[in-house]
């Protein structure tokens, strides 16, 4: 397919979009050392810290589960990108209606409901454990998450789903158009 | 597809090639031969008109259907 100049504004999206992977994976990276040390060499020192602080028990297992759900959060998060990256690849290549895309857009969708749904566990579990730590040790420990699930997400999901849809149609429409004389 | 393309005829009656049909209807060779070989999903009216003006033919001149 020909390459045409679509301009500066699809550049600074592949630019912004690589940049974004880049801190995904650095992110994604920061959090499996973070699980590795709190499995490993810090382990023994965190649960010390927690239990002198008045810590209910689980507060230990309550934070690697969080960790490994924010680890996922940011896998899905990633994968989300490198599809989207993909898709305005083939924009940039005058390709819009690739025949990938429309199932491109549906893991998108995939992704988003996935994060959505991650975070309101992430979320439910910080609410739990601080009322339970309150119940236990006063209110002295409390576990904050500030990514609670919202129904821009949602909507999020729901329109790239529309879009897939819409684009698959479109692929079979330029199959159509590919073979016309 | 039961619908025949039958442009090599016709060129070879009028003694025609299709690089000068091309030049004459305005349309890439490319896409010229895709209608010969029978390999298009489809032909527009533009294009059937410009076929059947340069070639002093019917539609039905050059679109067969091979019921089998």
């Amino acid at each position: 397919m020909e390459k045409r100049d679509k301009g500066w504004l699809l550049e600074v999206g592949k630019v912004t979009l690589i940049l974004a992977e880049l801190a995904f994976v650095f992110a994604s990276i920061g959090v499996v050392i973070g699980i590795i040390a709190l499995l490993t060499f810090a382990r023994g020192k965190i649960v010390a810290d927690l239990a002198a602080a008045g810590a209910p028990a689980g507060t230990y297992l309550a934070f690697i589960a969080v960790l490994v759900l924010i680890w996922a959060i940011i896998s899905l998060s990633m994968l989300f990108i490198r599809n989207l990256r993909a898709i305005v690849d083939s924009v940039d290549q005058g390709d819009p209606f690739h025949p990938d895309n429309g199932a491109r857009l549906a893991r998108m969708g995939w992704y988003a409901l996935g994060v959505q749904a991650l975070q309101f566990v992430v979320e439910g579990l910080g609410t739990g454990y601080s009322r339970y730590a309150e119940a236990v040790g006063g209110g002295t420990i409390r576990m904050a998450m500030d990514n609670d699930p919202s129904l821009t997400g949602l909507a999020l999901a729901v329109t790239l789903f529309i879009l897939a849809g819409v684009f698959r149609k479109g692929a079979e429409m330029r199959e159509d158009l590919v073979g016309t004389v | 597809m039961p619908i025949t393309v039958k442009l090599d005829d016709l060129l070879h009656e009028r003694r025609m090639t299709l690089t000068e049909l091309a030049e004459r209807v305005d349309m890439t060779l490319a896409n010229l031969s895709i209608l010969k070989t029978g390999k298009a999903k489809a032909i527009r009216f533009s294009t059937l008109e410009a076929i059947c003006r340069e070639l002093d033919c019917q539609p039905g001149d050059l679109l067969g259907y091979a019921w089998k």
